[in-house]
């Protein structure tokens, strides 16, 4: 355990907030949050895999150089679309359940 | 070019699809856009079965295998594919009436062709899932058939429908995080997100810890997809207020494509022998297996709404279905896929014809009363039927194995299925029966018929395809 | 085997004339429809006869149906299957007479002729809206029934025997229903959950350890003893259609069915079966001699119904309700048969089988005369029956006859039954006793019924009661009108429900020539 595993403990540490929100949430809007939260978490822990030791960012520079594998920055730009996708159809269907219950109301 | 590119254009051709119905804003024109993609794609899948020899690789770009995305397809996965196509094309067809009056009737005009580019994107979804053998592959047509689903469920009459989705949208979410979770893991001990490649470089890493918890992960959020004891309350939710055209294409595809899922990570990703003997999950597997069983039966008789009592009914068969998977014995698993299959039709039969309304009209006529009877009889296991026969091969391979405990709560959780099928009946009969799902009900009643009698081939064929499996 | 294609071609036409039968009620009315299911009911018997003739010429022949991997569909033809299926033939033509006349007696009463009886649309009274379909239903589920049981007669091994067990107590559904759920459910119960909880586990065992589940695999299982008695007694509870207590609670339960249906069904059909059942799986599968192993010295097997008869009988003697008496003699009566080979010999199996025929032509008999005075006029009490002999002399007689072979008065068929079984009996005291309690108990319950029927004096009282009753039955059952009730003679519409009667009850008197060829057919034992 060195400081390099001090990503994937905040990591876990997002993980767990974003869940525990989610389900002690009362209203559907903190759930949604919750899971755009807990989301993120795999975002970093993913993001966090492609760090070489010593290496910098994937941007080009020549060669000699050690670079950190762009590849989870590519599957996570693909997971970041998703959850915002989610996000998107979560507080649509949040939105519907209100306007139900405020014409019930009516 | 169908020759050498079948593989993907299965995939394809409903995706594009999706976006021509979504940019057509006439709603006859939808229509006839989604039909022409449901035939071409089944026309494709259907001669990718026939011409299926072994295995088919195909790589997406040209892309080499363990840097590119690549797609397998063998015998487990294109029958699947053709299923998913044959149900689409189902739906479009036949629950045509059913889909113009109980969901397009409550959307607003401008919009009513995107419930077809929703349910042609749940089609892609599904068949991408099958399809491909890369991980994080898996992992996006996993979310673009769940989004496209969760959307779809929330479109019903009764406005009810809209919770359900959106308890639906967070579990179903947080099951497809643990599986990306788990596909993580696996990758950082791997490095690469090849199925096969994955399966090679494991077979040194079975000690590292990281890898046993990338396992948990995937098959936790597996299970969540197939909605075993304790992570099946989306289903309960989700199902209970959706229109029943929708949840005749949902249910079954769902259930089968997670279950697919989990079999294809189970025996192809990591070595069963592994995951069975030395970490437990078989038995962790099969104790929720049973208590999914028992608590699914007797909740199913304590409900008295015909849709929760067939929710219930779905819950306690994926619980048998999880008791044939765990077993490693082939024949179990040809047990297994003759199970679900047959579940799938009985479903689709019982959600066309039945609904939880009162019944305002007359009585539905002699011959729609006697399929469901059939059906229910089929559901309930009771000979000479699909069911009966899935059940007695059931028991006698726990007798085989010698699961007594496993072999008392399934004859237990057949005298109650028994008590809440009869239960079942009673309440179909008060209620409204609907005629127009009698072409579903028939032809799905006509396809158990002979799944019962072609049932040993069946069996056969899928256990000598995994025995082939399992040992090489 | 050479003849299993034609075995196979016999069974097949076997279930064509039955499934025909089956469809022949939703395609025609009227007389029509007799003429055509009495028919259809011959040719079944004729096919029956073939079979019977094949047997006698070849032997024992099976032929597979359905191959389904680890279990199959097989049929085959042995003794016992044959007598079953000849009884069940037989008496199936005169029931389908029988039920026609019963189902129609509204409308052949008010004065139709029976070649008026078409379809819809004759007479526009709101009776007979839809004549068409009145008594369809029944018909087909009894043909479909027939069918199920005549299966279960030529089963060759136990999944066969346990599907078509099933099939039966399905098909028999529709037949018992009568508008009330809770009812059917007590009827259900103790039909189908005995077979799954008990007897269904009894044969995935057999099929684990012998490898599969024929008959004529007597199986040297070196099981221990204890596995066995528990494999008997699943198998004998789990066959809970022959009415052993305390399983017997759905017999009294089905008699809310028409007298059609408890005439053929739950007094020779599916009780039959599971006597049958019982028969084959104690012959077959266990053997006799494995047996007398099993239950050690004293023959424990015997007490079990020993108290059904005995219960039963008492049971019987306070039944308020004449078809409730009748289902309780039913239950006493298939007890006797047990009894018989609970006695592990083959003379006592001889005499089970001669008990089962005996049985079922005097129980069918007193259920159709049961039946008849119903549906003229309307009594089920048997406190009403009094003085009936006055009004209806002839199914009078013809129940005393059924109900003197019940007994076992000599030259009766119940005379040879019993002498059989006690001959089988002959060392065991406890069993004679038990037989002569339950004969006993048998002559007070039915010399009950019969001595109200002949009680003179009550004529009045019965005009009075026959008017009273009009008001409180329902009205489409029942042709009461408010006439003095007539001496029965016999008319158009008594026709076809007396005849079938009295040629039960010649059975029941003819019978020494019946069981004349049905020992010579043991003798293949």
């Amino acid at each position: 355990m060195n400081i390099g595993h001090l990503i994937y403990i905040v990591a876990v540490f997002i993980f767990i907030s974003g869940l525990y929100m989610m389900l002690s949430a009362k209203s559907y809007i903190r759930k949604i949050i919750g899971l755009g939260i807990f989301q993120n978490s795999i975002l970093i822990f993913y993001v966090a895999l492609g760090k070489a030791r010593g290496g910098i960012a994937p941007i080009d520079v020549g060669s000699g150089v050690i670079y950190s594998s762009p590849v989870p920055h590519v599957l996570m730009l693909t997971a970041i679309v998703v959850g915002f996708a989610t996000l998107c159809l979560g507080l649509a269907l949040a939105l519907r359940i209100e306007q139900e219950e405020y014409n019930d109301k009516q | 070019m169908i020759n050498s590119d079948w593989p993907i254009l299965q995939v394809i051709i409903p995706l594009f699809g999706a976006i021509a119905t979504a940019l057509c804003f006439q709603i006859t024109y939808a229509r006839i856009i989604a039909i022409i993609t449901a035939i071409s794609s089944l026309a494709v899948s259907f001669y990718g079965m026939i011409t299926l020899d072994g295995t088919r690789r195909y790589m997406l770009g040209n892309w080499q295998a363990p840097v590119g995305i690549e797609y397998r397809l063998d015998h487990m996965s294109q029958p699947v594919i053709v299923y998913i196509f044959v149900i689409l094309l189902f739906i479009l067809t036949i629950c045509r009436k059913a889909i113009i009056s109980e969901i397009e009737e409550y959307i607003s005009p401008s919009r009513r062709h995107i419930i077809y580019t929703m349910i042609l994107l749940v089609a892609t979804g599904l068949s991408g899932m099958v399809a491909t053998n890369d991980l994080f592959n898996l992992y996006v047509f996993l979310e673009i058939a769940s989004l496209a689903s969760y959307a779809l469920i929330s479109q019903c009459s009764d406005k009810r429908a809209a919770r359900g989705a959106l308890d639906y949208l967070i579990l179903g979410t947080v099951g497809a995080s643990l599986i990306l979770i788990g596909i993580g893991m696996l990758y950082s001990h791997t490095g690469t997100l090849n199925i096969d490649d994955i399966h090679e470089r494991l077979e040194h890493l079975y000690g590292s810890r990281i890898v046993i918890l990338g396992f948990a992960f995937f098959i936790t959020g597996c299970l969540l997809k197939i909605a075993l004891f304790p992570l099946h309350f989306w289903m309960i939710r989700a199902y209970e207020f959706a229109t029943s055209a929708l949840l005749i294409y949902l249910a079954p595809l769902s259930s089968i494509v997670g279950f697919y899922v989990l079999v294809r990570f189970i025996y192809f990703v990591a070595d069963y022998r592994i995951l069975y003997d030395q970490l437990y999950f078989g038995l962790i597997i099969k104790c929720l297996a049973l208590v999914a069983i028992v608590v699914s039966s007797y909740l199913a008789l304590k409900s008295n709404k015909i849709r929760s009592l067939i929710v219930y009914s779905i819950a306690a068969q994926v619980g048998y279905i999880c008791l044939m998977l765990i077993n490693s014995n082939p024949v179990a698993i040809g047990i297994m896929a003759s199970c679900l299959l047959a579940d799938s039709l009985l479903k689709i039969g019982l959600f066309a014809t039945t609904s939880d309304r009162h019944s305002e009209r007359g009585e539905a006529t002699q011959f729609t009363k006697l399929l469901l009877l059939f059906n229910i009889i089929s559901s309930a296991g009771l000979p000479f039927t699909i069911g009966f026969l899935n059940k007695i091969n059931i028991l006698s391979l726990l007798f085989g194995d010698k699961e007594y405990l496993a072999l008392l709560i399934v004859i237990a959780s057949s005298i109650l299925a028994l008590e809440y099928h009869y239960k079942l009946w009673r309440l179909v009969k008060t209620n409204e029966i609907n005629n127009s799902g009698i072409v579903a009900l028939s032809i799905t009643s006509f396809a158990s018929l002979v799944l019962l009698i072609m049932n040993s081939e069946f069996t056969r064929f899928v256990a000598a395809f995994f025995a082939g499996v399992m040992n090489g | 085997m050479d003849n299993s294609w034609l075995l196979k071609l016999m069974i097949v036409l076997m279930m064509l004339t039955g499934f025909s039968g089956a469809v022949i009620p939703y395609i025609f009315s009227g007389i029509m429809r007799l003429k055509l299911m009495l028919t259809s009911a011959i040719f079944y018997l004729v096919s029956v006869i073939l079979l019977a003739i094949f047997y006698v010429k070849n032997g024992t022949t099976s032929c597979m149906f359905l191959d389904l991997g680890s279990f199959n569909i097989k049929f085959h033809l042995e003794f016992l299957g044959v007598i079953f299926l000849g009884l069940l033939s037989c008496l199936w033509c005169l029931a389908v007479v029988y039920s026609w006349y019963y189902l129609n007696y509204n409308d052949l009463s008010l004065g139709r002729r029976p070649e008026d009886l078409r379809g819809p649309g004759l007479h526009k009274t709101p009776e007979d809206l839809h004549p068409r379909e009145k008594g369809a239903t029944t018909l087909s589920f009894l043909t479909l029934c027939i069918i199920a049981a005549s299966l279960i007669a030529i089963s060759a091994n136990m999944i066969t025997m346990f599907i078509f067990y099933e099939l039966l107590t399905l098909m028999t559904i529709p037949l018992v229903f009568q508008g009330s759920f809770d009812d059917l459910g007590k009827y259900l119960r103790p039909l189908l959950y005995p077979a799954i909880l008990l007897w269904l586990p009894a044969i995935l065992y057999i099929n684990y350890s012998a490898g599969s589940t024929d008959f004529f695999l007597i199986p040297d299982l070196e099981l221990p003893r204890i596995h066995g008695v528990a494999l008997l007694l699943l198998c004998i509870f789990g066959i809970s259609k022959s009415a052993i207590m305390p399983l017997h609670t759905w017999l009294p339960a089905a008699m809310v069915a028409r007298h059609p249906v408890s005439a053929m069904l739950h007094s020779v059909a599916v009780v039959n079966a599971g006597l049958f059942c019982i028969f084959k799986i104690m012959t077959y599968i266990f053997g006799f001699e494995y047996l007398r192993y099993l239950v050690g010295e004293f023959n424990w097997l015997i007490i079990i119904p020993g108290i059904t008869i005995i219960y039963s009988g008492w049971l019987a003697f306070k039944a308020q309700e004449l078809k409730q008496v009748l289902a309780y003699s039913t239950i006493s009566q298939l007890s006797l048969s047990l009894l018989g080979i609970f006695l592990l010999s083959k003379a006592g199996l001889a005499a089970a089988v001669i008990h089962m025929l005996a049985h079922s032509a005097a129980k069918i008999t007193l259920f159709f005369a049961a039946g008849v005075i119903y549906v003229t006029s309307g009594k089920k009490m048997v406190s009403d029956l009094r003085g009936l002999y006055y009004q209806m002399p002839i199914t009078t007689i013809l129940f005393c006859l059924s109900s003197l072979s019940l007994v076992g008065a000599p030259l009766f068929a119940g005379y040879y039954s019993k002498a059989y079984l006690y001959q089988a009996a002959s060392e065991e005291d406890l069993v004679s006793a038990i037989i002569t309690a339950g004969t006993l108990l048998t002559c007070l319950y039915i010399f009950k019924v019969v001595y109200s029927l002949f009680s003179s004096g009550e004529q009045l009282s019965c005009l009075a009661l026959a008017t009273q009753e009009d008001k409180t039955l329902e009205s489409h059952e029942t042709s009461i009108n408010s006439q003095a009730p007539t001496r029965e003679g016999i008319s158009r519409e008594n026709l076809g429900l007396i005849i079938p009667t009295a040629v039960c009850a010649a059975a029941t008197i003819g019978f020494p020539i019946i069981a004349y060829i049905a020992e010579k057919l043991l003798g293949f034992l």
